[in-house]
């Protein structure tokens, strides 16, 4: 097979005339997208820097992102650190916000995970692993526990592990402590 | 051989007797892997919809045009674009939707209904009809989507299009439905009944 000069022409035309086309949607829903991605962000980090007024970036990365927090006087509320690391299925996505000297947690969110539903799936949930977060210690690294205790009795660094889901909750503390740890160190190089 | 059939068949044949998912068996990939919610199932049939209609209506326009030993570069190309159309405006539009379904958006220009409907009938019949034709398939394989998404979302989760159903008061979700062992079985029983149904109909 030669390639003659008419399909040259006519596979130039089409690829010319697909992409021309394609750019110009391109660039009439890039501000939506914008505004989507902007506003995914805006909720998260209101979600686990609860009083916020406006937050700006100290740090972004593929993996670790930090952002740093603050009330309507202008006073440090926390830092919010978005984390990615393996999970049971996927990777999964998650954000924390932490006190301003990196003593405690304040709250914890998922993301994105594709964990199994039903069990992994349950680390969105409040009430069988999220609500047992906020105020661990970050002191010593966070561990799990099982069988899960009474909230009362864990202590200031033991968080509840999902029963039948150690590998998701054995994930999200991995990605939790590697996350603090990396974020410390970036904050504090910084200030 | 095309000009006898009349036009209505045109569109007709793809919801029951060439349907897309349940006779032809393409593009099986977005039917097991999307269909854990009749959303995603809606999601994913209206881009159908859009990709396939709008790639007949233009590559029966140029068919006369196309060289015949580039043609599926030509069709890989036209297809692509509506494709990336149709994901940029999910993504603008309906960010829930296009985060759950996730890379089976892009991954529509290699689904092999819409380049079969193309390469078998678009190439070589009028706008008129390949658009017809290219809607009845769209069309047929939504409707096979959506009663896939109905009983896996239902019997996995309880619910229908995000509408509590059936009460998690005395239903107990049978959680494989909404994993993909929980797709074949549900695909599998579906192209069963269908081909029982199509025994019945021939008198068999």
């Amino acid at each position: 097979m030669k390639p003659t000069p008419r399909i040259i022409v006519v596979l130039t035309l089409i690829s010319a005339l697909s992409a021309g086309l394609v750019t110009v949607f391109a660039i009439y829903t890039q501000p939506y997208i914008e505004r989507n991605a902007k506003a995914t962000l805006n909720q998260a980090v209101g979600e686990v820097l609860v009083g916020i007024d406006s937050f700006t970036v100290v740090s972004e990365e593929e993996t670790l992102r930090i952002y740093q927090g603050k009330d309507k006087a202008g006073k440090l509320v926390g830092y919010a650190v978005y984390a990615v690391g393996s999970g049971f299925q996927d990777k999964i996505a998650l954000i924390f916000g932490v006190s301003p000297d990196f003593s405690h947690l304040l709250a914890l969110t998922i993301l994105d995970q594709k964990d199994t539903p039903g069990l992994g799936a349950k680390i969105t949930e409040q009430e069988p692993f999220l609500q047992f977060w906020p105020g661990r210690t970050l002191s010593r690294p966070i561990v799990f526990v099982k069988p899960p205790k009474e909230k009362s009795s864990l202590a200031d660094n033991e968080v509840n592990a999902i029963s039948g889901a150690t590998i998701s909750s054995r994930s999200v503390v991995g990605i939790v402590n590697q996350a603090v740890a990396r974020a410390k160190a970036k904050v504090g190089a910084k200030s | 051989m095309n000009q006898q059939t009349s036009l209505t068949w045109e569109f007709l044949k793809g919801l029951w007797k060439d349907n897309p998912n349940l006779v032809q068996l393409l593009g099986m990939c977005p039917m097991l892997a999307v269909t854990n919610q009749v959303s995603n199932a809606i999601g994913m049939g209206s881009a159908i919809i859009f990709v396939i209609v709008f790639s007949a209506a233009m590559i029966s326009l140029i068919r006369r045009i196309i060289p015949g030993q580039v043609r599926i570069a030509v069709y890989i190309v036209i297809v692509a674009s509506f494709v990336t159309m149709a994901d940029r405006y999910l993504a603008a539009f309906f960010p829930d939707l296009s985060k759950s379904l996730g890379p089976f958006v892009p991954l529509i220009v290699v689904n092999c209904i819409i380049l079969g409907r193309i390469e078998a009938f678009s190439a070589k019949n009028t706008v008129g009809r390949s658009m017809l034709d290219a809607l009845g398939m769209g069309l047929g394989y939504t409707i096979g989507m959506l009663i896939m998404g109905t009983v896996r979302e239902v019997l996995g989760s309880g619910t229908w299009l995000g509408m509590t159903v059936l009460s998690p008061s005395w239903y107990d979700p049978i959680m494989v439905f909404i994993l993909p062992a929980g797709a074949f079985i549900t695909l599998g029983t579906l192209i069963s009944v269908s081909r029982l149904v199509q025994g019945k109909m021939n008198g068999k």
